[in-house]
């Protein structure tokens, strides 16, 4: 089992070595206008980066603009990039920076629909409070500052390390882990305290 | 371990995991789709306007290390040139360079007279902008980033491209004005007593004016550093174009009236009254040859392929459209219809038109008639560019898009006035000037096009009808007419939230969701600037909800003096008519005076001032130091309170409080007393924000997801509905997401709109019953 999965560590090692050299060749290629190079980098990121703008906006139409808007400015300044290592964590750069700014110019009509939240169909016993548990987490991490949101996000789905989410945010190391310091406290007290009056909100108004 | 007992943090990275998935792949067909229309900037621009972005050990990665030190660097080699520009300004001035082919000089596009533009529309139309000149404007000239027209009051106007914002405007005496025609940074035009003036484009300033005023003279062109025209007694005139001094006059043998020249390959083309079509050197200022016209009154000359044409006038009762050898005089071909106009001329084909409408195809080289079409009148001067010919079909209100090689129709848009005269083709959209003093710019969707048969024994037109008035398919009357819009966005701004109008001056002013300033603009659209910005120090504002998202607004007192919703601050900021810091009040809480979700604000006639808070579910009133003086619930006899929009305060003090669910407005007196419930039933949407003129009728904005319904509702002061305006779209007179609403108290009203493209700031005027 050990020998096993040595190898496979390995091969998935060798892989990214391999899709690093790969990127850095296509970045070099997008920089020279290489429209066809910029295509593959973008298919490869897509998912991520959506992901991460639908996990920051809570809104999956405002993630797609997010993402339109960072990815068309990324091959507009495509050339602005010295170190092609560095492709990833610009792009991750340039969609919370879009994030930022749809998050700050959306209506008041889209808060509503935001916090408007399907009732939770009860699928089994067993399965009931970890459902309702995983909604809940949901909408209190929607009731978050953006910016604390985008600190949760890049630690939490895109496995960055704070550092390196403070430099892609142009933020403080310090300020960094104090986003996600109190964004984790304040999901924990609203977590507890769903736990304890759950049902009772149930009823309230959402706006 | 069951997940429920798992560390919130690896439940949450779990959550996020599962949340992210299912990335919309058409999305990305949609982006890739984007970049490969355009190319990346270069390098140094990339550079320089990318914040910078360091990697692991501090290197730059992304940008520039030192941006402020390049930016001063620019700044100075900036001031270096500008210096240099200035010694070699004399130098400069008299220099005559080639017009950029990308650009359009003036009447007709170039001063061949050829009206071929570089690049038109792509796909569908789509209004860039609309700008309200006071007058109608004949004809647009376009030079890089900008556009200048002059209108019937004599204000000669440079605007910019993207966003139809002006940059200058100066009054030039004695209007109406011919012109503009712009060549080698000079915009010249001629007015009523025949002089002719040369403008700066860069900032409008007047650099000359002819000492001699000249017998009606004809529409100008220039090339060469010189400015030809043709006079109402017979002569073709040239100018110098740097500094205004008349290098020469003709008059050709037996000419009694000259008419608009055209300049192509080192000479003049000109059609007179009394000796045809002459050809003039300018360097030994000789006639080379003179054309027969059959005595015929003609028109504007204009030179295409070593073919010179020659149409008939505008006005005239009789003539045709003649071609002859441009070298020789010798007369290649005369149209079989009468009355055709000067042509455009693309690719071995004249395009012209009637005043009566109709649209003919010409062989170039045989003078056969190869496609012809029928619209309903004032068809005059076509333009072509990449394949499509354009017209303005005056008496349709319409603009016609048509296949260059086939005649067959691509597409129309309805103007919200009649043309009479040109229009203009350049840099990726389509420029008409109109009579109600309108400049459209159209610009394309980049889809693609079907082109189908043109309807030409039936237009399709329905000429009294103003576009504006959309077929919308509700019952419900249109109250109103588009008078200008600009894009604000495209000026750099984040959708804003309500606006308001300043009382005193006139000026609208708009809260800018993205940077926590307010915009002001001028009344007829010009942005002033810009105030304020992020923070929580007085002055400065954060419009923005608890949860980030934008909001804020603003109300004045009837004397200037206003009261600013710093929702984000949670407090009310007072300003006296000069900005001047007054005080502020409010913190975050639910006890009197203090804000949760402060959503709308209403100063009364007393200078008291009215705040609705949506999650406190109050209606709060304040003396203008804050003071709280009462308090009500709007939502105390409602069943549920889902929430509401805005607030706003008629003239007898009554408030509107706009309810998302059912859709209506409350109206309470002072004292919170329910008066009645307006428009419910009537709204297809949440009612959003409202604006009530001094007669009482309430105006209210609805959203994009009314449907077919339009987007501002208008009801009498007894709650009837009288109308409403602004059917779904982004066209002239639609509306799609309308947000903010003013009325300016003049007969006019304020309305920003937004979708996903854009962001405009339109003025209306309204129609009755919408005003007494």
């Amino acid at each position: 089992m050990v020998a096993v999965a040595r190898i496979v560590w390995e091969r998935s090692e060798g892989d990214r070595r391999s899709e690093a050299r790969m990127q850095v060749e296509l970045v070099e290629r997008a920089r020279s206008g290489d429209h066809d190079a910029f295509a593959v980098l973008a298919k490869e990121s897509f998912g991520r980066l959506y992901g991460a703008a639908k996990l920051i906006l809570r809104d999956q139409d405002r993630a797609q603009d997010a993402v339109q808007e960072a990815l068309v400015l990324a091959w507009k300044h495509v050339r602005a990039i010295r170190d092609p290592q560095a492709w990833d964590a610009w792009l991750y750069r340039l969609t919370v920076r879009a994030c930022y700014r749809l998050a700050r110019s959306a209506r008041r009509r889209d808060v509503l629909e935001l916090h408007v939240e399907p009732d939770t169909e009860p699928t089994g016993h067993d399965f009931t409070g970890l459902l309702a548990e995983r909604d809940r987490l949901g909408r209190e991490l929607g009731q978050l500052p953006v910016d604390q949101r985008a600190v949760m996000v890049f630690h939490f789905y895109l496995d960055l390390p704070l550092t390196e989410a403070a430099a892609i945010l142009d933020i403080p190391v310090g300020t960094a882990k104090s986003r996600l310091h109190r964004g984790l406290e304040t999901l924990r007290t609203a977590m507890s305290d769903d736990r304890a009056d759950a049902g009772i909100r149930s009823g309230e108004r959402s706006a | 371990m069951t997940e429920q007992q798992l560390p919130l943090e690896r439940m949450l990275a779990g959550w996020m995991a599962d949340e992210a998935t299912g990335a919309p792949e058409p999305i990305l067909a949609e982006i890739l789709a984007t970049t490969g229309r355009i190319r990346p900037r270069p390098r140094w621009w990339a550079l320089l306007v990318e914040r910078p972005m360091r990697s692991g050990r501090a290197r730059v990665a992304v940008g520039l290390a030192n941006r402020g030190l390049v930016y001063a660097a620019l700044i100075a080699l900036l001031l270096a040139g500008l210096a240099a520009l200035a010694i070699g300004a004399s130098i400069l001035l008299n220099r005559a360079g080639p017009a950029d082919p990308a650009d359009w000089s003036g009447f007709r596009g170039n001063a061949d007279h050829v009206g071929v533009g570089l690049q038109g529309p792509t796909g569908n139309p789509v209004l860039a902008w609309q700008f309200h000149a006071h007058g109608a404007v004949l004809e647009v000239a376009i030079v890089g980033d900008h556009v200048f027209f002059a209108a019937d009051d004599g204000t000669l106007s440079a605007v910019t491209r993207e966003g139809g914002v002006t940059r200058w405007a100066v009054a030039v005496p004695n209007p109406p004005l011919v012109g503009p025609y712009a060549a080698d940074g000079r915009l010249y035009v001629t007015d009523a007593n025949g002089v002719l003036y040369a403008f700066d484009q860069a900032d409008g300033h007047r650099i000359w004016s002819t000492p001699t005023a000249y017998a009606v003279p004809s529409r100008m062109v220039s090339a060469d550093g010189t400015v030809y025209f043709g006079t109402s007694d017979g002569f073709v005139v040239a100018v110098d174009g740097a500094t205004g001094a008349e290098r020469w006059r003709l008059q050709p043998p037996g000419a009694t009236l000259v008419d608009a020249p055209a300049f192509e390959a080192g000479m003049v083309y000109a059609g007179t009254d009394g000796a045809g079509y002459v050809a003039i050197d300018p360097a030994t200022r000789r006639v080379v040859w003179q054309g027969d016209t059959n005595g015929e009154n003609t028109g504007t000359a204009s030179v295409a392929d070593g073919i010179a044409y020659l149409g008939v006038a505008a006005d005239a009762a009789s003539g045709k459209l003649r071609a002859f050898d441009a070298a020789t005089g010798r007369l290649l071909w005369t149209a079989s219809d009468d009355l055709l106009q000067l042509p455009t001329v693309a690719d071995g084909v004249a395009y012209s038109s009637t005043v009566a409408g109709l649209v003919v195809a010409i062989d170039t080289a045989t003078g056969t008639t190869k496609w012809q079409i029928h619209l309903e009148g004032e068809v005059r001067a076509p333009v072509v560019a990449s394949g499509i010919v354009y017209l303005f079909a005056g008496n349709e209100r319409r603009l016609y898009a048509v296949e260059a090689a086939t005649g067959n129709l691509l597409w129309r848009y309805d103007a919200p006035a009649t043309g009479n005269c040109c229009i203009a083709v350049a840099r990726g959209a389509v420029f008409v000037g109109l009579q109600d003093g309108s400049v459209l710019s159209i610009v394309g969707d980049h889809r693609p096009l079907s082109p189908e048969p043109f309807p030409s024994s039936a237009p399709s037109a329905t000429p009294t009808t103003p576009p504006s008035t959309g077929p919308s398919p509700t019952p419900v009357p249109s109250l109103a007419r588009v008078i200008w819009s600009t894009d604000i966005r495209r000026m750099g701004f984040a959708p804003v939230c309500q606006i308001a109008v300043d009382p005193t001056t006139g000026r609208i002013w708009a809260p800018e969701a993205g940077s926590d300033e307010i915009a002001i603009f001028e009344p007829d659209g010009t942005l002033v600037e810009e105030w304020g910005g992020s923070g929580s120090e007085p002055g400065r504002f954060d419009f923005s909800r608890g949860n980030g998202d934008g909001y804020g607004t603003l109300a004045f007192a009837k004397d200037g003096s206003f009261f600013v919703l710093d929702a984000g601050n949670r407090r009310i900021q007072h300003f006296d008519a000069k900005r001047t810091y007054l005080g502020e009040w409010g913190s975050f809480g639910d006890r009197p005076g203090q804000f949760t979700d402060p959503v709308g604000i209403a100063v009364a006639a007393d200078g008291s001032v009215w705040v609705l808070d949506d999650i406190r579910s109050v209606v709060e009133h304040y003396g203008p130091d804050g003071t709280v003086l009462g308090t009500f619930d709007p939502f105390a006899l409602q069943p549920t309170n889902d929430g509401a929009n805005s607030l706003a305060i008629d003239g007898h003090g009554n408030l509107y409080v706009s309810s998302i669910a059912p859709a209506s407005v409350l109206v309470f007196d002072a004292k919170g007393t329910l008066l009645r419930t307006v428009g419910e039933g009537q709204f297809s949407e949440q009612a959003g924000n409202m604006s009530i003129d001094a007669g009482g009728r309430l105006f209210v904005t609805q959203g994009p997801e009314r449907g077919s319904a339009l987007g501002v509702l208008t009801f009498a002061p007894n709650g009837s509905l009288l109308g409403g305006f602004g059917p779904l779209g982004d066209g002239a007179g639609q509306l799609a997401f309308p947000g903010g609403i003013a009325l300016d108290g003049k007969g006019g009203i304020y309305v920003e709109d937004s979708d996903f493209g854009s962001t405009r700031l339109i003025r209306l005027e309204l129609l009755s019953p919408a005003v007494p």
